[in-house]
């Protein structure tokens, strides 16, 4: 059975590199309880010269059973071959990265490309709402000889989202500063090929 | 003028076993390095310095100004008690005026590793609280770091191998409009 909703709307984007934005990815009853789900994980704060963010474990370590239905979900042939239709990228189904993230006041993640051996489309799914004023916005830079230069899109976490960007060369992007006390909630990782 | 006591033989005695002391990371911190008079005469220079942005998104994010001429007699005396503690002639290189304010930062790169050498740091950053981020971090990318917190009118002196590189942590928005202020040195 697919977790999909029948209503899930998916837009894609070619600037300032290709990505794609799939509002009311899961029925939302099922978004609120792999929330609560998420919560219950234990999340570290990891710091480092590029980020300041609280992350989970790979969430295969998960004992869940909701964060693991996701996560088959998301691995699975259904899922990979649609992205793949979508993206035109090939992908290895069963083989994922995932895990839970927290931004809050004053969390960061600063610019990069994500390219690592195996990566081949980046994905956040967001279980959180920020406004523009509360900050944690996706950024995405333009390039030029393959080196970011400007921001040229923000987008806001909005709750049950999901967000895919193809890893490459110009995939540069970054989360900018959590201004406020809310959490900026997601799932996070990549998809390989 | 540098304050008197570090001038004295036995006080650069002291600061050169202290300096010896932490083996992996030789470092000392002169606090209230120059007179009251004289650290404010270099503020004054700098409130009048030609700052410009410069950001490359995947190194940097920050102000920086030519080192004005006169700097130099301030820049000399640094070298001269420099000279003393790590007890060789050096001429200082590589003089970098830089400014850091909300969003500013720097990243470490695996493609411009510097390599071992002296790291004078004259830190100009008054009233900086530990919450706004911006410390300055070594770190050797296996688990060990150490922070040199912001203090105005402090010299830091760091002898670094090349497994410990240098960045400029995050600025968060509580720094509001104030700023991070750094001359840095290296040594020929």
């Amino acid at each position: 059975m697919s977790l999909l909703t029948s209503n899930h709307k998916i837009k894609q984007f070619s600037t300032p590199f290709p990505h794609f934005i799939l509002k009311n990815f899961l029925p939302k009853p099922q978004a609120i309880e792999l929330l609560k789900s998420l919560k219950d994980e234990p999340f570290e704060l990891k710091q480092s010269d590029l980020f300041c963010l609280y992350q989970t474990k790979d969430l295969i370590s998960s004992t869940n059973p909701l964060i693991q239905q996701f996560r088959t979900f998301l691995k699975s042939k259904e899922f990979t071959q649609y992205l793949t239709k979508i993206t035109n990228i090939k992908l290895k189904s069963n083989i994922i990265d995932m895990a839970g993230t927290i931004y809050t006041d004053t969390n960061y993640l600063l610019p990069h490309d994500d390219q690592l051996e195996g990566r081949k489309i980046a994905y956040i799914y967001y279980l959180s709402e920020l406004k523009k004023s509360d900050g944690g916005a996706l950024a995405f830079y333009n390039s030029k000889h393959n080196q970011p230069t400007t921001i040229t899109k923000r987008t806001q976490p909005t709750f049950n989202t999901l967000i895919l960007f193809p890893v490459s060369k110009t995939s540069f992007h970054e989360v900018e500063e959590v201004v406020t006390d809310k959490q900026r909630i997601a799932i996070s990782g990549w998809f390989h090929g | 003028m540098v304050n008197p006591i570090y001038n004295k033989p036995e006080t650069v005695q002291q600061l050169q076993s202290l300096f010896k002391k932490n083996a992996q990371f030789p470092s000392i911190q002169l606090h209230t390095f120059f007179t009251e008079q004289e650290y404010k005469k270099i503020k004054s220079l700098l409130a009048s310095s030609n700052f410009k942005h410069a950001k490359k998104p995947l190194l940097y994010s920050y102000f920086q100004a030519p080192i004005k001429k006169e700097l130099s007699p301030f820049l000399f005396e640094i070298d001269t008690i420099i000279s003393s503690i790590i007890n060789k002639k050096i001429n200082l290189k590589n003089q970098t005026l830089l400014t850091f304010q909300h969003k500013d930062y720097t990243l470490l790169n695996d493609k411009n590793i510097k390599p071992a050498g002296y790291d004078i740091i004259f830190d100009l950053t008054d009233n900086w609280q530990d919450s706004y981020g911006g410390n300055l971090i070594y770190t050797n990318g296996q688990g060990t770091s150490f922070t040199i917190p912001a203090k105005a009118n402090t010299l830091t002196i760091i002898k670094r191998t090349n497994h410990f590189q240098k960045y400029i942590e995050y600025i968060n928005h509580y720094a509001k409009k104030k700023k991070r202020c750094l001359i840095f040195l290296s040594i020929k």
